[in-house]
């Protein structure tokens, strides 16, 4: 099954701004088991924007014209860079992108990027997944 | 906050030091919970295996963020980590036995750049097998 080409390039800005909480900070840290300093000084593990790429992703992952499989999804790859850390307090837009889609021996590839600013318009992070929905043969 | 460590008492080659993180399934739902990704394949077995996994897999990201630990216990400042990148090459199968699956991360300094940058590639490995693929975290020191 093709994904469908038209969606390559689409934006999707977020609906919504991201309130980051020292709660959820401290949830992401406990469940990745990371008690360093810096959470209890409320900044957020690393990885902690996935917790709002997932949900600002959706809108175009579900959309059925799209033809994911959801069902059928792994991570493939994922990055971040980073301009400042993300700290309790922070109020966060996400601008998600879909970067590139394309089918590979029976899988489709579809690479998302997320362009993070705060509240004051500056750039926080960028993410970018990359998502598998493997084949029905494989 | 500030970075301890100097750029210039480290050398290319340095092993960071490992660590061992136990996955049960309980974890996986505590990471679904924290991460909003409820993806059934990481928390229904009947479902994984309906989809043609050995059983749940845990998520792609748990194990990014565990291995984030390896290079933030040893920098300890936060604001040293620039970047961050994967390649989830294996999944981290984890069966319901009550004992749960280990990965075993380990992390060595690749490359001295400029600015006091240093590159840092992560492993993970699950019963000998790498769960990451080229994976690397750049952060800068002091």
């Amino acid at each position: 099954m093709a994904l469908n080409l038209a969606f390559l390039n689409r934006s999707y800005p977020s609906l919504e701004t991201f309130k980051v909480d020292q709660e959820k900070i401290n949830a992401f840290s406990d469940a990745l088991g990371d008690n360093n300093d810096y959470v209890k000084q409320g900044f957020a593990s690393p990885t902690f924007l996935i917790s709002i790429q997932m949900g600002a992703m959706e809108v175009a992952l579900f959309d059925p014209e799209l033809g994911l499989d959801y069902s059928k999804v792994v991570h493939g790859e994922q990055s971040f860079e980073y301009k400042k850390p993300v700290k309790a307090g922070d109020e966060l837009t996400f601008i998600s992108t879909i970067e590139d889609i394309k089918s590979k021996v029976g899988n489709d590839f579809i690479t998302i990027r997320s362009d993070v600013k705060d509240a004051a318009g500056q750039d926080v992070a960028t993410l970018k997944a990359t998502l598998i929905a493997r084949g029905t043969d494989n | 906050m500030s970075v301890v460590i100097k750029y210039s008492d480290v050398e290319v080659g340095f092993e960071l030091p490992k660590i061992v993180h136990n996955y049960q399934r309980q974890d996986l739902v505590k990471y679904a919970i924290a991460s909003g990704d409820h993806n059934k394949i990481h928390l229904d077995e009947s479902f994984a295996k309906s989809v043609g996994l050995p059983d749940i897999i845990a998520h792609g990201m748990l194990t990014m963020g565990v291995a984030s630990r390896v290079v933030t216990n040893w920098v300890k400042d936060i604001t040293a980590v620039k970047s961050f990148s994967v390649k989830f090459s294996a999944p981290v199968v984890v069966p319901n036995d009550g004992k749960g699956t280990d990965v075993e991360f380990g992390a060595k300094i690749e490359e001295k750049m400029s600015d006091n940058l240093v590159k840092i590639a992560v492993e993970a490995r699950c019963n000998g097998t790498k769960v990451l693929g080229r994976s690397l975290i750049i952060v800068q020191l002091s």
